[in-house]
């Protein structure tokens, strides 16, 4: 079970809490790398944004970030 | 389930380990504590450290700057054991940790690694607590 984010902050249910908690609850690093797996750091991210939501995502990312983004989503879907 | 087995197993070796260090005099035993290697760009929270006393001046503040010279990680849950035997033993390796142990309440089973021309040799005995004998699963 994963967190899918909507446009608007989601409560987090317990489980996904659960499941989402990456490397044993430790944040760690090496060579600027958070030693989380590819699922960990997708199921803790989507966890992250689905608390949030989308609106505050977009809000608190960079300008630049945002730029980003809408180019990326483009590309996406052109 | 899975939590208050890798917690039992966790105060367990705690407690035995800094017993045998209080005992003999040999060093510091730490839970979790905020390792950082800087020449390798490492930054960890090993369940168990164990520093020599010669070496004690790494700890600084509840924070490890250097190398510690021995790390103990508990298996949390299966799939976490390939984690700690693979990607974190490399790590481990990398930064010259001369002991790693890994703690498996679950296969109650525990390895210990010794460093030997910078890979790690599986080892019957730690060359730091070589008279310690722990049963995981005794609590």
């Amino acid at each position: 079970m994963e967190m899918i984010p909507k446009a608007e902050p989601q409560k987090i249910p317990i489980q996904v809490f659960e499941e989402s908690i990456p490397n044993d609850g430790k944040w760690e690093i090496e060579e600027g790398r958070l030693l989380f797996s590819d699922n960990e750091m997708r199921k803790v991210i989507l966890m992250l944004i689905g608390q949030i939501g989308l609106k505050k995502l977009i809000e608190i990312l960079p300008h630049e970030s945002k730029n980003e983004l809408e180019r990326l989503l483009k590309a996406e879907y052109r | 389930m899975d939590v208050s087995l890798k917690d039992l197993a966790f105060v367990h070796l705690l407690t035995e380990l800094t017993h045998y260090a209080r005992e003999n005099q040999s060093g510091t035993v730490l839970p979790r504590t905020l390792v950082y290697i800087e020449k390798r760009e490492v930054a960890v929270i090993p369940d168990i450290v164990f520093v020599k006393r010669a070496r004690s001046g790494i700890i600084q503040k509840n924070r490890i700057f250097g190398v510690p010279d021995l790390v103990v990680e508990i298996v949390s849950n299966p799939s976490h054991r390939d984690k700690l035997l693979g990607k974190k033993k490399d790590t481990y390796a990398r930064c010259e940790v001369p002991e790693y142990w890994v703690a498996d309440p679950f296969e109650k089973a525990g390895r210990k690694y010794v460093l030997v021309g910078g890979a790690y040799q599986e080892a019957e005995k730690s060359r730091l607590f070589p008279d310690l004998q722990v049963q995981l699963l005794d609590s």
